[in-house]
């Protein structure tokens, strides 16, 4: 039963204008709806047309049933592709042991060298640094500290 | 009249039920706004045969409840306050809330009842979601507490006492009115 409060509160509620719609409202809708609506295809499956939901789904279940069904001679098939491609692949084996080949013999090579290596690359950085500071020493003269200013 | 004509025309008949129920359930201008597009756009897809039945404003409130529900759940975690009901119009100044409600005011409504009924309608807005919800189901859209209790699925003596509360609330506000 509603009380007299409940009453004045239910009275002042009704009595409430209703709130107005904003002036943005109108136009947002009328732009929204002016966008080229996405082919259905194109929009989630959900919103799909109830007939092609139900083809996709037919098509899907179809898929898969025949995946299933067909899956031993798919094995089958495997097997068969596996065993030819390890007949056919004589030529890249016998590539790959050529290239280890080459591989070890570069190892060796560098095992022999290294120590004649280090000392040639100690000799080019020491005269690159020779090189750089006779030719510092020499701009200051030639300039005699006018590069400072 | 063409199709975008007859649109537009029935968005201006119904854009203030959409958008006054949605902010009042929503208690958020904004949302409100965001829901209502919504609304329209849905009622666009299916134009053909909702734009010229008299039933129109039943399914557009149908769905808008549906729709306003919906987002309630997914956001319940997100309180706004109603500082925040403020809304931008097309030229990007800020229209306070009272406004809309002042609007219709002609000069024959005396404007102490205006000012009166903002400060409930704000008072609405600003009870909590749980309070909110029922107490306008029940009070604008006739909702049955069993149906307000199914459409939120909660118990009949949760909605009872939410609505009771929430009433208690704007009661509380209209007595400070009357003592002022």
């Amino acid at each position: 039963m509603p009380t007299d409060r409940d009453t004045i509160v239910h009275d002042a509620l009704t009595a409430l204008p209703a709130p107005r719609a904003p002036r943005s409202l109108l136009p947002r809708v009328m732009a929204a709806v002016a966008q080229p609506r996405r082919p259905w295809y194109e929009r989630a499956w959900m919103t799909w047309p109830v007939g092609w939901q139900a083809a996709s789904l037919m098509a899907v279940a179809g898929a898969a049933w025949t995946l299933v069904a067909s899956w031993p001679a798919l094995a089958a098939a495997g097997d068969v592709a596996s065993a030819a491609a390890v007949s056919s692949a004589a030529p890249a084996v016998r590539l790959m042991d050529a290239a280890v080949a080459a591989l070890s013999t570069v190892a060796v090579l560098h095992r022999a060298l290294a120590p004649a290596l280090a000392v040639a690359a100690a000799l080019v950085l020491t005269m690159s640094a020779t090189c750089a500071l006779a030719g510092a020493a020499l701009a200051r003269m030639a300039l005699g500290g006018a590069s400072r200013s | 009249m063409t199709d975008a004509d007859a649109f537009e025309t029935f968005v201006r008949n119904y854009q203030d039920l959409v958008y006054g129920l949605a902010v009042r359930l929503l208690g958020n201008a904004s949302d409100a706004e965001d829901v209502a597009q919504t609304v329209f756009l849905k009622a666009y897809e299916r134009f053909e045969a909702i734009g010229p039945s008299p039933t129109a404003g039943g399914w557009l409130k149908t769905v808008t409840t549906h729709l306003c529900l919906n987002h309630l759940t997914r956001y319940r975690a997100r309180w706004r306050f109603f500082s925040e009901l403020g809304r931008v119009d097309a030229e990007g100044h800020e229209e306070p809330y009272e406004a809309s409600l002042a609007a219709d005011a002609t000069p024959a409504v005396d404007l102490e009842t205006a000012d009166r009924q903002a400060r409930l309608e704000a008072s609405l807005q600003g009870l909590p979601a749980h309070q909110r919800v029922p107490l306008v189901l029940f009070h604008f859209e006739q909702y049955s507490y069993q149906a307000i209790a199914e459409a939120l699925g909660v118990s009949l003596g949760k909605v009872k006492t939410d609505i009771h509360r929430g009433r208690e609330a704007l009661r509380r506000q209209l007595a400070d009115d009357d003592a002022h």
